[in-house]
């Protein structure tokens, strides 16, 4: 537990991560995800509870666990006047030991701006290279917090394929995002945080599959006559706007949809398109707090 | 080894920047000259034009006296328009000995009649102007006092040592020197702190092993080269431009390591309490602007008003100011003492809450050691 006096930021959560994968904190902002990390990186010490990585204790064995670790804190950018290669080695001549500059340099594509300055890079790569700064260490728990915050769609792909790049080296990554897009295609596992307690985890499938609600029948943009006769031949169906949503029972959607079809074709009504949309952890987080976890997404 | 990489890495970023360079060197550069120019004009003999209409051996033996004291430059001004000079500025004063004067002296010496006006123009606004007046009243008295027939009964040798051992240069160098080290020092902490706050990087250096002690050492060994460079810079100019040598010694290198120090401390403070990046260097310009103003750096203290004066007391810049002027220029062994003694303690302090605040405030590097 982590207190700030009679708040709490974290209280009493409980979880494990394994060796080699990368494991997602899901939640919105003031969630209580940097606080976790933090905790985990020695940054802030716990109220009560105890908190042990690698089999170090974080009040004990915070010089052992330092050198094992490797952090992206939360909106990092490193110095600008130096180049990327000085700003990487900078921070490796911080442990005893650091890992090849120029491997690293390679391996998160940054060999055509090795002798750029910092202030020179595109968000992305900005981005990139306190990714390999955090790895300078040769870690054994890669940790990186809100790593795409504020970035362009194409730049968040790139960083995503860097972080994709730690887990094919073995490292185990312990992620932070409000994105839940990004927990879906870089988790293994995801762990959904809201006002500081853990309220599910899983693999995003499970997630989906336990709390998602099913998928969903969509009919776009139908006719009045259309959204009259389909809402009384369809149970379950609501009407939303111009469209029609029914959600499709587990492991049977194909009849509901059979019958949609047949009720449009046989009154020879208007619909727009007709789509099944699976649902996705933006579901699963409306569904286990109410709340939206995106701002703007109903 | 971390440190000479970082004070490599941190050397690199400031000649890199020319904001940087620019304000840590060549502004206090501009600062010495600009002062030097308008106030360290070399205070010898002021110029005195005269006419002498008269020609006769008393107006000659006038002239010759006032040219004896050596306080002023004796420039004939016979063909000249002195009145429309002195109306343009163009000269501080003249003097005229109008015709008659000889005799007039003469004709005042039998009987009582008094004799004929020296005329004396000046122009009030130049202060020389009436310090060459006094010298002129004096020289007259002399000759009142020998054609009364009197004998010198009392005799004054006045020593002006004060301002013969200390020109205005020689007091601006070392307050130039201080004003930078404070200016520098202060504006690179508050900067540095403020933007490795915003960028995270005391985040990340929390999460390294490196050492809050290790990382402050780093920081002081650079601070102090890039000051001994701006000392060196100040020295060479003081050399070449204004011809001044000034003392060197190991007291001289203590103020520029203590007075570093204090100013470092200063501004991790400031940092620790504004916490936005600009405001942070708001915050220290409208600090540093009035110290170096107020603290003995251009101006000597005891000229201002008391009131100045107080905040001028307050300003650690001022023993920072005295300190160096006294190991520099002076030679003032109990100064030098006093001064040190209070820059090592006020180093000591500030940086002391500096570090303590830093680490409550978790806002510094320093945070490292809460961990």
């Amino acid at each position: 537990m982590k207190k700030y006096g009679k708040f709490t930021a974290v209280d009493s959560i409980s979880f494990s991560i394994r060796r080699g994968e990368i494991y997602a904190f899901l939640g919105p902002n003031g969630a209580g995800k940097t606080t976790t990390v933090e905790t985990l990186e020695c940054l802030k010490t716990p109220t009560s509870g105890s908190v042990s990585i690698m089999g170090y204790d974080v009040r004990k064995d915070e010089m052992k666990i330092k050198s094992r670790i490797g952090v992206l804190p939360q909106s990092f950018s490193t110095y600008d006047w130096l180049t990327v290669y000085e700003n990487i080695k900078y921070f490796g001549k911080m442990y005893p030991k650091h890992a090849d500059i120029d491997r690293l340099i390679n391996i998160f594509g940054l060999k055509e701006k090795r002798n750029a300055l910092f202030r020179s890079l595109s968000g992305g790569l900005k981005q990139r290279v306190g990714i390999a700064i955090a790895l300078i260490n040769d870690p054994e728990i890669v940790f990186l917090d809100e790593p795409t915050t504020g970035l362009d769609p194409k730049a968040r792909r790139d960083v995503w394929a860097a972080i994709k790049e730690l887990k094919s080296h073995g490292k185990t990554v312990l992620l932070t995002t409000h994105y839940m897009d990004e927990a879906y295609y870089l988790a293994d596992r995801i762990c959904i945080i809201h006002k500081g307690k853990i309220i599910a985890e899983g693999t995003p499938e499970d997630l989906i599959n336990r709390y998602g609600g099913g998928n969903t029948l969509i009919l776009r943009e139908c006719s009045p006559e259309a959204l009259e006769h389909l809402a009384h031949d369809m149970p379950g169906s609501r009407v939303v706007g111009n469209d029609l949503q029914t959600p499709l029972p587990e492991g049977n959607g194909m009849e509901s949809i059979i019958k949609a079809v047949s009720v449009i074709n046989g009154d020879k009504l208007s619909c727009k398109e007709i789509y099944v949309k699976k649902s996705s952890l933006e579901d699963v987080f409306l569904n286990l707090t109410g709340e939206a976890l995106t701002e703007g997404v109903p | 080894m971390f440190m000479p990489y970082d004070v490599l890495c941190s050397l690199k970023m400031l000649f890199r920047n020319k904001a940087w360079i620019f304000f840590t060197f060549a502004f206090p550069l501009v600062f010495f000259l600009i002062f030097g120019y308008l106030l360290g004009a070399p205070a010898g003999a002021t110029t005195l034009y005269f006419v002498d209409h008269d020609n006769t051996a008393t107006s000659t033996a006038f002239i010759n006296a006032l040219n004896a004291t050596g306080a002023v430059n004796l420039i004939n001004g016979s063909n000249m328009d002195l009145a429309q000079s002195l109306k343009d500025g163009n000269i501080a004063i003249y003097l005229d000995i109008p015709q008659g004067f000889e005799n007039s002296v003469m004709a005042a010496k039998q009987g009582n009649t008094s004799a004929e006006n020296l005329q004396i123009y000046y122009d009030r606004s130049k202060t020389t102007s009436l310090a060459t007046v006094s010298v002129i009243e004096q020289v007259m008295n002399g000759f009142n006092l020998k054609l009364e027939g009197a004998k010198d009964v009392m005799n004054a040798t006045t020593h002006d040592e004060a301002t013969a051992s200390i020109s205005y240069l020689e007091f601006l160098l070392p307050g130039i020197i201080g004003m930078s080290i404070m200016s520098a020092s202060l504006m690179s902490t508050v900067g540095l702190s403020a933007s490795n706050r915003a960028k995270g990087v005391f985040r990340k250096l929390a999460t390294t092993p490196i050492s809050a002690v290790e990382w402050n050492a780093a920081k002081i060994l650079y601070q102090t080269i890039v000051m001994i460079i701006m000392v060196a810079l100040c020295l060479l100019v003081g050399l070449l431009v204004f011809g001044l040598h000034p003392t060197i010694n190991i007291s001289t290198i203590v103020f520029v390591i203590a007075g570093s120090i204090v100013f470092a401390g200063l501004g991790m403070i400031i940092a620790s309490f504004v916490k936005d990046e600009e405001m942070a260097g708001n915050a220290a310009s409208i600090i540093s602007f009035p110290m170096m103003f107020l603290s003995g750096s251009l101006f000597p203290v005891d000229q201002m008003p008391w009131f100045l004066q107080i905040i001028a007391k307050i300003s650690p810049l001022t023993y920072l100011n005295d300190g160096l002027r006294a190991a520099m220029i002076t030679g003032n062994s109990s100064m030098i003492l006093t001064s040190m003694a209070i820059v090592l303690v006020l180093a000591a302090v500030l940086f002391g809450i500096g570090v303590v605040n830093g680490r409550t405030t978790k806002l510094s590097f320093l945070s490292i050691l809460l961990c």
